[in-house]
Parts: structure tokens; C-alpha cells; sequence
């Protein structure tokens, strides 16, 4: 019975031998030409692509890749937690870009085993975001553009720290939902725009720290911002109402609970300058004269 | 109520399409102690489950003490008769005195609180049993036998007068068969109880009962006093078994003696 | 090792435990993620102070320790009653499928409704307790066999149902917008967010409406450990009786769910520990529990809203990692006994 057992064994170790030894199929030479068919299995990467002029070689993105319009077009290939590998390898890539994010993970690394082109860009901070610009045009084969795009917008966020440089923080809480309370914490895009466009983060917790309303309540913050994940959700006033349960927080008692109108703040990426400056207009827009709500 | 406790007419009753009764009537007379022998298959523990409802006849009627017994209210059936079952196994750790206590749930009221009167019940039954001192114990650490006694003494609590017992003695040693057969006796004595008991010990039946029915295939084969029933021949058709029987000097009671199985 | 056992011990144990719930209320609604002191919440409480620290203390402190009473006196009570009816001192109030039914419920509603459900709107709890008395429907209809109850058929039933319902959560999670099921991980861990007046008068009425049934049933609970066909020869209605505490359980287990979600052990854990203490006789185990219940979650939520502060636990968390271990406990205690 052993002796059985110790072929099917050897058998085995052999046929995982032998596939271990096959050679992945060579990579594609990137040094000659810019890749013609480009798959980006993360939102902030798609848009970038748009913005320096590489969607027409654009070929495949995900289901929640929206902005800009010209790219809910363009075939899907899943999630960005879950993607497809097998509609990736269907549409036979010469450049994958993918963002490291929960769940990804996995699919990523096996398209990089099936001998496809995978470069990792991370884009989660404001940081990030603008060395993605440049990232994202170098492999695309638009570095100039990829350079200008990245320059401008970090000008214009530049111009938005000058602008609010005088005016007093103005203490915020960044809130993403409400059932449970789910916060910005520090080292997050929204509370990194946050303070750049004149507040300051009365979360200091890192990441996106589940909190009660009395951690809410016990760090006075002076304005709530609320996003909304899911925008398709048709009642504006829904986060309104939860909120004004709770007038023991300044924010609400003065009135200062503002629904952010689109889910900029949330989108790393080249239209960070955009939210920066809604912010800062949030914050500060009553400090140049818009007259008190 | 009548003098007659139980009455069985042209009673039938079958699992699926196995019948195991067929048509049997049985009368049992109040106050009366009465034993129900037959081997395995002979339709003797679903007579007793028929008797208590448990089960319900495919045809035929019950009546109980003079009442339809398919049409008895719960409650009202639980005060007339009574169950000891062979062997039970309460799943939590109640103790002898909880589980007395319970004979009296048919005649407590809405939230099942006992009164002084049904403690004194339950005490008392559990003297007469002879459990009394093991009141507080749990009643999964007792003896087989004392069990016994304890579920004798919940049936006494229940006031019912008709008490069905199902081969009671099953698991139990010598002396504790001996113990529960007498403390049924007395019992049967002192308060007038109907007692029917399924047993498989002839001699103990014998001893104890004054009328003995046999049972062979869900059909009545023999039924009258001891010393009728108990005879070489409708032993042998029932049993399958050469016996001699003697009486017993003590009792005065047919005593069988198994000697080899029959040829037949 | 009944302390409380003897029947002269029993009101001065429910009395101490009694005594226990007053003492977890004050010390949940004395903790908190901010920085109140004991003064500042005794003063709001009795209706002084400023209206911001009454607006803490009372709205969000108060009610949640409220909530977490209801919901852990109603998990213990109706664990109790499951442990009795279904002859199994290892079940628990989510045995029979409820909280699978009432988590579905939610995911469907979360999925398919335009506004994504808040704490404090009765929605989403509604469509939870739906999802609940539908499972119990289903329950009831597939468990019957030729009119008798067969406990193990509802056990089993309850199983599936169980793990068909969260193949379907799965599958909406999996499919679904991730930013739409955010909530629904949070939720399937126990969430004791803050509830509003409305909800809270909601589960209380719910819960205490089953909890009244549970007790009136006691003694028929003591009946049916004892097994189906002995209870019927003491002159108890089985079927009706057993179907009637499985419906009242499981309505007070599906409130609770309905708004909490699914906090585990509680209902298993608390009825063990008051049978250690109290016996058996569910005439006093069940108001026990019922007590213990709401003690253990009122310190559970504190512990939940304390321990990692300003950031909060699911409470569910608290629960499994403090019931887990007892849980260990008390099996390896039954295995050395057998």
C-alpha cells in the first residue's frame, strides 16, 4: 500500500516539477513603441489616462471607471476589488495598471503570471495621485504630456494653500457614512485636501476609524463634510436628518453640515486640484464676502 | 366515571403498512392490577402507548373510565392516567424533587406555580416511593432503580387512577425488580389504583398480578387469572418455549420454569 | 453548585442579579468615548447641566444602553427557551435560521431601495424583521412532518436556511456596489448604533411583549426537557406549545436582530451560566436570564464604545471574544463529565 501511495507521490512531484520549470511567455518589448492596448483596473488610473491623451488606446476598464463619460464606453472587465482575469487576457493587453487595493491583489498577480504587462501605480494620497500622473504618461508613452498635466495641477493646489494661508483652520470632521460613522482619518486623500484647503482634521486616528456620535460630539468639530458613496441613492436629505439628531455637536448647531454634492474628494487622481478648490470654497467661501448661512 | 378503566374495542393500529394490532378488545375493571405479557413484536408497549395516547388507532376506540379517549381534553386525560416509561433522560439537572413535582403539572393553573398542597402532594408520593431522602439529588446521579421510584412517585403526584407502566423493570437487577413490583403492590392496595403493567418478567407479573393477558402477534392469545394464562401449552403457541410451571410455595402462584425452545 | 437553586435562595438570586443590571447600566452610561466625568453624567441624567452633554448622555449614552438592555435580555430569554424546546443545551437564539432571515432581509433592501438605510430610519429594520417571519414561515411549513414537531427536523432545517441565506448575502455583496455594503459587514458583527426614540420604544414594546410570552410558557419549558412524549402524558399540548415558544422566541430574536444584527453568545452563554446558578426550573432560569442578559450586553457595549476609543467595536466582536472562550470552557466541561 505504501509503495502505491510513494508512486502517486513521486508521479505528482514530478508533474509539479515540470510545470514549475515551464517558462512564462516573454514579456513584450516596451522600449520600442507606446503600448496600443492599454487595460487600467482602477478608476484614478482610467481617468489619468483620459487626461493625457491615451483613452482612444484605452481597451478595457472597470465597472466603476465613470469619469471621464467617454470611458463607461470601453469594455468592462469587473470590479476594481474583483476584476476578471480572464476578460483581461481576452482582450490582449500590452500594458496592465492597476492600483494596489483590498482584493485585487490576486487577480493582479495572476495576469503578471500569464505573462501579461503589469505595473503597479499606487494612488492613494494626494502624493501619490500627482506622481501617478507622471507614472501613468511615462508607460503610456506621453511623458510630456504626463508632465504638464502633473504641473498644472500641482499649481493649482499650490494656489489653493496661498489663498487659505491666512484665514483661521476651521476644525472639520470628514464623514464617508453615517450607519455606522465611518470617518477620514489622517493619512487619507479626503483629510490631506481637507487641510490643504484650510481645515483641520479633528480625527486623528489613521485609515478610516469607525466612530461613535459621542467621539463625534467630543471632538467639537466647527463643519461636518459629508460624502455620499453611493450617489445613486436619490435622497439628498437623508444624512441631513441624522445629523441634526445630534445639536450638541457645533457643527450641527450652527448649521455647518454641508452634503458634498459628487464624490471628488474621494477620487485620487488628476482632479484633485478640483476638489481641493471646492473645499477650500466650502471652508472659506463665507470669509470672502459670501455673507453667513 | 364507571367502574371500568379501560376499555379497548376492535382496536387497530399499524405503522405504515405494518399492522400490529388488529381488532382487539380488552377491558380492564378498576381497580384491578393487571399484567400484559407477550415477547418482543407482540404488540404489547403499542397497547400501552394506544392506552395513553401516545399513539392513535388507525380504527377501533379507547375510552377511559367511561370517557372517549380521542376526544378527552389534554389535561383531563393527564389527571386520569398516568405513565412510568421504561427509562428517561431529562436533558438539564433537575432534581428528584423538581421532577416529583412535575406529576402535578396537569392541575396547576396558568404560570405553573406550585401551591402548598401540590408540595405536600409531591412529598408524600415521595415518601410512600421511599425516595424522600434523595429529594435534592440530581436526578441523573441516582441508580437505575431509584429512578424508578422517583418516576413512580411523579406518577402518584399526578393524582391519576389509572397508572400504565411499560416494562418498568427493563434495566434494573434483581433486587430493584423485586422493590419496584412490591412497592407497586402496595401501592396498587392502599390507594385502589387501576395498574396495567407490560412486563417481561413472567414471574414477577405472576406474583404481583391478579389477572394476566397474553399477547402473541398483536391478538389476545390468553387472558384470565395467573393460573389460567400461565400453562405449559399457551406458553409454548406464544413463546416458543417448553416450560413447567409450579407454584410458588411463598405466593401460592403459578412459577414457570423455561426448560428448552420448542421444536414447533 | 446551584447556589441559587433552594427554593428559599431563589428571589434573594434574582434580586442580586436585578441589583447587577442597575450597576451595569450606571457604569455603561457612565463610560464613553469622550471625556465626561461621573458628576457631568449624573447631572445630565436628572436633567441638569448643559444641553450638549444632555444631549450625549441622553440621546446617544441613555439609548443605547436602553437598546443593549432590551436586545440582551431578549437574546438570553429566547436562547433559554431554544435550549428547552429543542432538547439541546448548545443552541442558540440564531439556531433556527432568524438572523440569517433578518440579515437577508436588510441586504435586500439595502440593494434594491434608493436611499441607503440610516441609523435611527425603521426601514431597513422593518425589512429585516420581514426577512425574519418569512424564514420563520418557511421554517414552519418545511419542519412538519405528518403533523408531529421533529426537533431534529428543525434543527437541521434551521442549518440550511442559515447557510442559504448567507450564500445570498454573499452573492449581493459580491455583485453589488462595494460602497452600497459597506454597512452590511458592520451589521453582520452586531451594530449598536444609536438608536432613535421611535426605534428604541419599537424594540422595547417587541421584546418585552416576547419576553412576557417566554415566562408564561416556563413551566412548559421545564415539561418539554423532559421530552416530547413524556410532556404530552403530563398533559401538555406539544405541538402547540412548542411551536407557540418557537414563534415567541424567535419574533423577540428577530426584533433584536432587526435592529442590532447579529451579536453572538449572548443568547448561549448568559442562559448557561444562570442554569449553573439557579438550576434548571426555567420558573426562575428564564427571568434570570432575561436580567443577565441585559447586564452582560449593557457592559458589553460599553466595552465596545471604550476599548478602542475614539474608534468603536462592533459589539458582536466583544461578544465572541469573551464568549468564544467560555464557550470552550463550558464543552470541555460537558466532555470531561461524559
Amino acid at each position: 500500500m505504501f509503495r502505491a501511495v510513494f508512486r502517486i507521490a513521486s508521479l505528482l512531484g514530478l508533474l509539479a516539477a515540470v510545470f514549475a520549470c515551464a517558462k512564462a511567455p516573454a514579456p513584450a518589448d516596451t522600449k520600442s513603441a507606446a503600448p496600443q492596448r492599454i487595460v487600467s483596473l482602477t478608476p484614478a488610473l482610467t481617468e489619468i489616462l483620459f487626461a493625457v491623451g491615451a483613452g482612444d488606446r484605452v481597451v478595457g476598464v472597470t465597472q466603476y471607471c465613470d469619469f471621464p463619460p467617454a470611458a463607461r464606453a470601453k469594455p468592462k472587465v469587473g470590479g476594481y476589488v474583483n476584476p476578471s482575469v480572464e476578460s483581461v487576457l481576452a482582450l490582449k493587453p500590452d500594458l496592465v495598471l492597476v492600483s494596489p487595493g483590498p482584493g485585487n491583489r490576486d487577480s493582479a498577480l495572476a495576469m503578471r503570471r500569464a505573462g501579461l504587462r503589469l505595473e503597479i501605480v499606487p494612488a492613494e494620497t494626494l502624493e501619490e495621485s500627482l506622481a501617478a500622473i507622471e507614472l501613468v504618461a511615462g508607460y503610456a508613452g506621453a511623458e510630456a504630456t504626463g508632465r504638464d498635466l502633473a504641473a498644472a495641477v500641482r499649481a493649482r493646489l499650490d494656489a489653493v494653500a496661498k489663498r487659505v494661508a491666512g484665514a483661521p483652520r476651521v476644525a472639520t470632521f470628514f464623514c464617508i457614512q453615517t450607519d455606522p460613522i465611518i470617518a477620514a482619518g489622517r493619512d487619507t486623500l479626503p483629510s490631506q485636501l481637507l487641510e490643504l484647503a484650510g481645515g483641520s482634521n479633528v480625527v486623528e486616528t489613521s485609515r478610516y476609524p469607525r466612530l461613535d456620535v459621542e467621539a463625534v460630539a467630543g471632538a467639537k468639530p466647527e463643519l461636518i463634510l459629508q460624502a455620499r458613496m453611493d450617489l445613486a441613492s436619490g435622497d439628498p436629505h437623508a444624512e441631513d436628518a441624522f445629523w441634526k439628531r445630534w445639536p450638541s455637536i457645533p457643527a450641527v448647531a450652527r448649521g455647518r453640515v454641508v452634503v458634498l454634492p459628487d464624490d471628488l474628494t474621494l477620487r485620487p487622481g488628476p482632479r484633485v486640484a478640483d476638489a481641493a478648490e471646492e473645499l477650500a470654497a466650502i471652508l472659506h467661501g463665507e470669509a470672502e464676502g459670501k455673507g453667513a448661512r | 366515571m364507571s367502574a371500568t378503566a379501560l376499555t379497548m374495542e376492535r382496536l387497530s393500529f399499524a405503522y405504515g403498512k405494518a399492522p400490529i394490532l388488529a381488532g382487539l378488545d380488552l377491558s380492564i375493571a378498576a381497580g384491578t392490577i393487571t399484567g400484559i405479557l407477550g415477547p418482543n413484536g407482540s404488540g404489547k408497549t403499542t397497547l400501552v402507548r394506544l392506552a395513553s395516547a401516545a399513539l392513535r388507532p388507525t380504527a377501533g376506540r379507547i375510552a377511559l373510565f367511561g370517557d372517549e379517549l380521542a376526544t378527552l381534553p389534554t389535561r383531563e386525560r393527564a389527571r386520569r392516567v398516568a405513565v412510568v416509561p421504561q427509562e428517561t433522560h431529562p436533558v438539564f439537572e433537575f432534581t428528584v424533587e423538581e421532577i416529583v413535582r412535575m406529576g402535578r403539572a396537569p392541575h396547576l393553573g396558568l404560570l405553573g406555580l406550585e401551591g402548598p398542597r401540590d408540595r405536600t402532594i409531591a412529598r408524600d408520593a415521595m415518601e410512600r416511593c421511599e425516595v424522600a431522602q434523595l429529594a435534592s439529588r440530581s436526578f441523573r446521579a441516582i441508580s437505575g432503580g431509584e429512578r424508578q421510584r422517583v418516576m413512580l412517585a411523579r406518577a402518584l403526584t399526578q393524582e391519576a387512577r389509572l397508572l400504565l407502566l411499560d416494562e418498568p423493570t427493563a434495566f434494573l437487577d434483581l433486587r430493584h425488580r423485586l422493590a419496584v413490583y412490591a412497592l407497586l403492590g402496595k401501592l396498587h392496595r392502599e390507594n385502589g389504583l387501576t395498574v396495567v403493567v407490560v412486563s417481561h418478567d413472567i414471574n414477577l407479573a405472576a406474583r404481583h398480578c391478579d389477572r394476566l393477558v397474553l399477547l402473541r402477534c398483536g391478538a389476545i392469545a390468553a387472558d384470565g387469572s395467573p393460573a389460567e394464562v400461565l400453562r405449559p401449552e399457551p406458553i409454548r403457541s406464544v413463546y416458543e418455549v417448553d416450560v413447567e410451571v409450579r407454584t410458588d410455595p411463598s405466593s401460592g402462584r403459578p412459577f414457570v420454569i423455561p426448560l428448552a425452545p420448542s421444536g414447533a | 453548585m446551584s447556589v441559587f437553586a433552594a427554593p428559599n435562595r431563589r428571589v434573594l438570586g434574582l434580586l442580586i442579579i436585578g441589583a447587577s443590571v442597575v450597576v451595569a447600566g450606571a457604569i455603561a452610561a457612565g463610560v464613553g468615548s469622550s471625556d465626561l466625568s461621573l458628576h457631568d453624567v449624573a447631572t445630565a441624567l436628572l436633567g441638569g447641566g448643559d444641553a450638549s452633554t444632555r444631549g450625549i448622555v441622553i440621546d446617544f449614552r441613555l439609548a443605547r444602553v436602553l437598546l443593549a438592555a432590551c436586545v440582551g435580555a431578549a437574546l438570553a430569554c429566547a436562547g433559554a427557551s431554544y435550549q428547552a424546546v429543542l432538547r439541546n443545551p448548545l443552541a442558540d437564539p440564531f439556531i433556527l435560521g432568524v438572523s440569517g432571515g433578518a440579515a437577508l432581509g436588510a441586504v435586500i433592501f439595502i440593494a434594491i431601495s434608493p436611499a441607503s438605510g440610516l441609523g435611527g430610519s425603521i426601514a431597513r429594520p422593518a425589512a429585516a424583521f420581514l426577512g425574519a417571519v418569512l424564514t420563520l414561515v418557511v421554517l414552519f411549513g418545511l419542519a412538519r412532518f405528518r403533523g408531529r414537531t421533529e426537533t431534529t427536523a428543525l434543527l437541521l432545517t434551521g442549518v440550511v436556511l442559515n447557510a442559504l441565506d448567507s450564500a445570498i448575502i454573499q452573492f449581493f455583496v459580491s455583485a453589488g456596489d462595494p460602497a452600497r455594503f459597506q454597512g452590511t459587514l458592520s451589521f453582520l458583527m452586531g451594530a449598536m448604533n444609536a438608536p432613535s426614540w421611535q426605534a428604541l420604544g419599537i424594540v422595547a414594546v417587541l421584546t418585552g411583549a416576547g419576553i412576557a410570552l417566554l415566562l408564561a410558557h416556563a413551566h412548559t419549558l421545564n415539561l418539554l426537557a423532559l421530552g416530547d412524549e413524556e410532556a404530552a402524558q403530563l398533559g401538555v399540548p406539544v405541538d402547540r406549545a412548542t411551536w407557540t415558544i418557537v414563534l415567541a422566541a424567535s419574533l423577540v430574536t428577530a426584533a433584536a436582530v432587526a435592529f442590532t444584527g447579529i451579536i453572538g453568545f449572548v443568547g448561549l452563554i448568559v442562559p448557561h451560566a444562570m442554569r449553573a446558578l439557579f438550576g434548571p426550573d426555567h420558573r426562575v432560569l428564564l427571568p434570570a436570564s432575561a436580567l443577565a442578559g441585559a447586564a452582560t450586553l449593557m457592559l458589553a457595549d460599553a466595552a465596545a464604545r471604550t476599548f478602542i476609543a475614539p474608534s468603536e467595536l462592533p459589539v458582536g466582536v466583544v461578544t465572541a471574544l469573551i464568549g468564544g472562550p467560555f464557550f470552550l470552557i463550558l464543552l470541555m466541561k460537558r466532555l470531561r463529565e461524559s
